[in-house]
């Protein structure tokens, strides 16, 4: 019976899934920033493709995380060591770590490109403001994949973490508790990534409206409601922690 | 097959424990959407508000505070019945 071969094809399948579908929608708000901002300052075009890009680049890594995953799972199973560790505990730690990473890219793709698309589109606003513009985009972007990074922690535990050894009865409740750790931190990184995305949005917004408060108030505000929106995903890590490591 | 009464009250001893772990897993990664989305909505409209109106900075950061507190209640709602699914039943 190959059901740990099974499950980790799945979960690859589900990973690499998950993880694209949003993320092309994230990469594509950043385009639909550019192309505003582009109508708006013709002669500035060539520097907007440039931030469009690195926008872009920021955008696609929740989408790099969950392919290092998926890669992750196939070669494992390709491998003949792996192939030996054939236990229901083993299949569902596997298929667990591919729901973790794959939910677990979702948020942080839609909120690292709804920062990309307000920050071009605040340059095109304010030209003037692009360096520090273009700075935010990138904090912005790195927050809002925290979640993600918290995602991919936990799913990389579950794909190196040794399974094989919980046999007879026992295997019911730890099969449980395996999918619980991944549908726990997968699902529970979607809303704050999004969350983040739009304070970063926001804020991207201001910085070219109103520069002169951008160092002090607005940054001030920008920091504290992004960690408040953070707060449910750190809840969500815990949970999945106790879950994992409970007895 | 005959089957051991033994083994089958312990296959519902388990099958309870899977069952509260998954619930608590899907309490905590649902419960975690909602409040996460609102307060970054009300960080959002904070930073929007502020660069219009700078000098109502005091008025709508405690307003933004005040605001994601109670957002936040839903999510500290999911985490309690998280831990009392997987401390009672786990």
């Amino acid at each position: 019976m190959d059901i740990a071969i099974m499950a980790a094809l799945l979960g690859a399948a589900i990973c690499m899934g998950l993880g694209s579908l949003s993320n092309g929608a994230g990469i594509g708000y950043v385009v639909t920033g550019a192309l505003r901002s582009w109508a708006r300052q013709p002669s500035f075009s060539p520097a907007l493709f440039r931030l469009m890009l690195v926008g872009q680049a920021g955008a696609s890594t929740p989408s790099i995380f969950a392919l290092v995953v998926a890669l992750i799972l196939v070669i494992k199973m390709a491998s003949p060591e792996g192939a030996a560790a054939d236990s229901w505990a083993q299949a569902a730690a596997f298929l667990s770590s591919g729901l973790c990473l794959g939910f677990g890219s979702l948020g942080s793709g839609i909120g690292c490109g709804l920062v990309g698309c307000d920050a071009v589109e605040a340059v095109g606003r304010n030209p003037r403001q692009s360096g520090k513009i273009m700075l935010y985009m990138l904090v912005g972007q790195a927050w809002s994949q925290t979640p993600n990074i918290l995602a991919l922690v936990i799913g990389l535990m579950m794909v190196f973490g040794s399974f094989g050894g919980v046999t007879g009865i026992e295997t019911v409740s730890m099969v449980g508790r395996l999918l619980a750790v991944g549908i726990c931190m997968g699902i529970g990184a979607i809303g704050p990534a999004v969350g983040i995305g739009l304070v970063g949005a926001k804020f991207c917004r201001a910085l070219a409206d109103t520069p002169g408060h951008g160092d002090g108030l607005l940054r001030n505000t920008f920091f504290v409601g992004a960690a408040v929106a953070e707060s449910t995903t750190v809840y969500a890590f815990v949970i999945a922690l106790l879950l994992l490591f409970g007895s | 097959m005959e089957t051991d009464p033994v083994v089958i009250k312990e296959l519902g001893v388990q099958l309870v424990k899977a069952a509260a772990l998954i619930g608590a897993g899907i309490c905590m990664g649902f419960g975690a959407i909602g409040p996460g989305v609102g307060e970054g909505f009300a960080a959002g409209k904070a930073c929007e508000g502020i660069a219009r109106r700078p000098e109502e900075y005091a008025n709508l950061f405690r307003t933004m505070l005040v605001g994601q507190a109670v957002s936040e209640s839903t999510g500290i709602y999911s985490l309690v019945i998280a831990l009392i699914l997987i401390f009672m039943k786990g």
